[in-house]
Parts: C-alpha cells; sequence; structure tokens
C-alpha cells in the first residue's frame, strides 16, 4: 500500500538525517515523487532534532558520575534477583511493584521475545494480561489487544518454520490471537465488562488455569493497579512499563481531540494489521509442507484477520 | 567504544569501571530524554543519576537476550518519570520565549527550518498522544533505532513507523499554529 512506502520512505530519509549522512534535499532527489510531501515532514523533524540535541557539560556528567560511583560504592556488588522478581517482606505494597518491575525487568524483557514451548512463555502472557488490566482506557486496551496479536502471528510464523511444534501448540496461539482481536471487537462495542458480559466470547485457551501465579503482586504501585479482589482467570503479574503521562493542562476540546486521534491512531493500526497478518498468514496456507491440521488452525486466525472493523 | 555485551557481563559481576563505561556511553541519550519528557534540567539530572542507580542496583536480573542494553534503560527512565509526574501536584511551569521565531500562517508551506528549544518541543509533545509522544522522545532524543524503539515500546516496527509519521505531522501543525499556550 502506498501509505506504508510513504512511511518507509520517510524512516528511512529520518534514519539518514539523524545520522547525519545526508542532508533533506539529497534525501527529497531519492524519492522525487513523493518529495513535496516529505519535505515539510523532514524539515519539522531537523527542528526537534536540532531542539532536542542538548548536550550535557562535563562537569555535570562528571557531578552525576560522582554521585553514582558513591551508591555503587554503598550497594556494593548488584544483587540477582529470584526468577520470579520477589521483592523482600519488608518492601511496602508501593514500592514492590516498582521494585518487581526494575529487580525483574531483565526476566520480562527477556520473555517478550520468547515462544511458546521456552519456560519463559508464560511470563510473556502474564505480562500482557497485566497489561490489559492496567490500561486506562478501552483505546489503550484495543491497541495492545492488536499487539498482543501481532504476537501471535509472529509466533505462528515462528512455530510453522519450527516444525517441532504440535497441534496443541498452534491451537493455542491461534485461541488467543481471536482472543485478543475479540476484545478488540467487544471493546468498540463498548462493553462495560469484557469479562463478565463476553464470557460466551472467550476461547478456552483465554482462561489460562495454566500460567503460574505470580507472588509479584500489585497491591499498590507507582503505577495503576488492578484491585486485589477483583476476579480473575489469569494471574496477576507486574505492570508493564506503559508510560501514563497525566495529559497537558489543556481546555476541555483539546482532550477530546486528542481522544479523537487516538481513535484514528488505532483504526490505522488495524488497517495495518488486518493488512499484514493474511499476508503472513496466507503463505503458510499454499506451503505444501504445512501439515492440513495445522493449515486449519490458520484458516481461523486469517477469518478473524480478515473481520477485524475498524472503530466507528 | 567497548561493546554493550562485554560491559554487561562484567557490571553485572560487580565490575564498577564497566558500568562506569555503560555510563560514559548512555548518559546523553539518557538525560536528553528525560529533559524532552519532563521539560526541567535540573530534575532530569537528579532523575538521569537515579536511572544509572536503579540500574546498577537492578544489573543482576537483567539478561542480554536480544533485547539492547539502552532499550533497558529507557525502560528504567520510563518508569522514573512516572513516579516523578504522579509525585508532582503540577508540572513545572516554563513560559516560552515568544520571541522566537516559530513559522505561522505566514508561511502556509512551513517549508523553512523553525528555531525551536527543546522546552518548546516539549509543550508541542503534549498535543500528541502517549504512544506518539514516547515514539518521538526515543527517536529523537533517545536516538534509537525504529527496532530498538519497536522493543522498548513492545509494538511492530511498522506500527512504529506509523506513529513516527503520525507524530511529526501533528507536531508540524501544532508548532506551525503556536499551539502551546505558552507553558508547559
Amino acid at each position: 500500500m502506498a501509505k506504508y512506502k510513504f512511511e518507509n520512505e520517510l524512516n528511512e530519509c529520518l534514519e539518514r538525517l539523524l545520522s547525519g549522512t545526508e542532508t533533506i534535499e539529497q534525501c527529497l532527489q531519492r524519492y522525487p515523487d513523493d518529495a513535496s510531501e516529505l519535505e515539510p515532514l523532514l524539515r519539522t523533524a531537523a527542528s526537534i532534532h536540532k531542539a532536542v540535541d542538548v548536550t550535557p557539560s562535563p562537569e555535570l556528567k562528571a557531578r552525576v558520575l560522582y554521585n553514582l560511583r558513591l551508591k555503587m560504592a554503598e550497594v556494593g556488588k548488584p544483587r540477582r534477583a529470584s526468577w520470579w522478581g520477589l521483592q523482600p517482606r519488608w518492601a511496602s505494597a508501593a514500592v514492590a511493584v516498582m521494585l518487581v518491575f526494575v529487580l525483574g525487568g531483565g526476566a520480562v524483557l527477556a520473555a517478550d521475545s520468547s515462544m511458546p514451548g521456552s519456560p519463559l512463555y508464560p511470563i510473556k502472557i502474564i505480562t500482557e494480561n497485566i497489561s490489559l488490566k492496567l490500561a486506562s482506557s478501552d483505546i489503550e486496551k484495543a491497541e495492545l489487544s492488536l499487539t498482543f496479536a501481532d504476537r501471535r502471528v509472529e509466533e505462528m510464523d515462528y512455530m510453522m518454520a519450527n516444525s517441532k511444534y504440535n497441534i496443541d501448540d498452534a491451537d493455542e496461539v491461534a485461541s488467543r490471537y481471536i482472543g485478543n482481536l475479540d476484545r478488540v471487537t467487544i471493546l468498540s462495542s463498548d462493553v462495560e465488562s469484557f469479562e463478565s458480559e463476553t464470557g460466551a466470547a472467550m476461547t478456552e485457551a483465554q482462561r489460562d488455569t495454566t500460567a503460574a501465579q505470580s507472588p509479584a503482586t500489585l497491591s499498590g504501585a507507582a503505577v495503576p493497579t488492578p484491585s486485589e479482589s477483583e476476579e480473575t482467570t489469569e494471574p496477576t503479574p507486574p505492570p508493564q512499563v506503559t508510560l501514563t503521562v497525566p495529559p497537558a493542562t489543556t481546555s476541555e476540546s483539546t482532550v477530546k481531540s486528542s481522544e479523537e486521534t487516538e481513535q484514528d491512531e488505532l483504526n490505522k493500526m488495524i488497517q495495518y494489521y488486518t493488512y499484514n497478518h493474511p499476508k503472513k498468514l496466507d503463505k503458510w496456507l499454499s506451503d505444501p509442507n504445512v501439515p492440513e491440521k495445522n493449515k486449519i488452525v490458520i484458516r481461523r486466525m486469517l477469518q478473524n484477520a480478515k473481520g477485524l472493523k475498524t472503530w466507528k | 567504544m567497548q561493546d554493550d555485551k562485554g560491559l554487561v557481563h562484567k557490571a553485572r559481576q560487580g565490575d564498577k569501571e564497566a558500568f562506569a563505561a555503560l555510563y560514559e556511553s548512555h548518559f546523553d541519550r539518557i538525560y536528553r530524554y528525560v529533559v524532552m519528557k519532563i521539560g526541567n534540567r535540573a530534575e532530569a539530572e537528579d532523575m538521569t543519576q537515579q536511572v544509572f542507580v536503579k540500574a546498577y542496583e537492578s544489573m543482576g536480573s537483567y539478561q542480554w537476550q536480544g533485547t539492547p542494553f539502552s532499550a533497558w534503560l529507557f525502560r528504567i527512565a520510563h518508569n522514573q518519570i512516572v513516579d516523578f509526574i504522579r509525585k508532582e501536584s503540577k508540572k513545572p511551569t516554563v513560559w516560552l520565549d515568544e520571541s522566537l521565531p516559530i513559522a505561522g500562517n505566514s508561511d502556509p508551506q512551513g517549508e523553512i527550518e523553525v528555531k525551536l528549544n527543546i522546552e518548546q518541543v516539549t509543550v508541542a509533545a503534549q498535543q500528541l498522544t502517549k504512544a506518539q509522544r514516547e515514539v518521538i522522545s526515543l527517536r529523537f532524543a533517545g536516538e534509537m533505532s525504529i527496532t530498538e524503539v519497536a522493543k522498548a515500546m513492545r509494538k511492530s516496527e511498522g506500527a512504529i513507523k506509523a506513529l513516527q509519521h503520525s507524530a511529526i505531522q501533528a507536531l508540524r501543525k501544532t508548532l506551525k499554529a503556536g499551539k502551546h499556550d505558552g507553558k508547559i
């Protein structure tokens, strides 16, 4: 699609501009057809780049390093966190979650790229579930669901390329994928409680009772946490790193404009994924080496991908 | 410049010089990112220090598994900023220098490169969505590649490129129209 081509061109120009290897004029010469659209964006980007090029003074850097060295001497050797990022018992609830995230951050980050079958994969799913619970708006939940759906496609892609996976693994991933897309559809219908009112719409894989309950509780945190009394079939892991920057002190019309822009952004994401996911899944359907039972699973995902509608 | 991976491995074993080398390598980007997010350089100095202190304390749990060390640092910075904003009852107010030229309607094409300062960019960025703001901060202040930003934000590269495009478009409109009310 032309839109994605333009975004790629813009990004390539930005990479060269920001690294100083090319000027704006050189970039425009490379893409003459889109030059008129590229130029204002590149000039804006150049202005921003210059503005944020704040170089800290050597004195500042030395001062911070000095203080850091004092702290390092105090701390001694960095401590190792447990697998689940358990925090010390003495930590208050508010500090506990932050410590879990930072101390357990290595494991969480590592889990992000894990695949079904990896010991870290349950952490990946746990982290996704808690991200959804911490999302502050339906649009944010929908965006997260789309991102997670994208991960399911990557996982399916990986599994198809590694034929060691069995049909049950593929089925589980497909069910999660469908669940992610269902969530987007249901949220756009403004259903108040996804868990209570859409239980029939959820697939069995959504009720994941196999993921271990993380002792890293969310009872109070530096970032919003789910209620501890809320019943859920999914464990309550550490919060995701989502920047919940408070809105600017702007007028109501500006806030409303920001919500409309977020919806536009969400719809762009939906369009992007409904374009890209079928492309990725289709290639496996036409591969004669893929077993028919796996193709059945992929067809289910494809049907849902093509059926996803943008929000009104 | 030493390889980050090797330095991380040594720092995890308690090698303070290795961690100091990581500090030297990443300080500028983290500092710029924090300044851009909170618009206050004095606070940014303290916060940047805290980022590296927390990183050092947590080195034991960090594992190099495909996600760059810088992305981990930016996540710590991100959390620090969230905490800071929550603690503050209101953000620091910085009045813009209105003598600074910002392209207005007299230049409808907006083709000139406008002289801006970081505080103006911070204010203008408030008009963006959270995701757009994060992409701009990580790409321009953090000097992260699309791949690194995608990993840090847990989105696909295509989604990041789309956000980058819409963010720059939105910033251009904001800066042209001067929609920043004169204060942060």
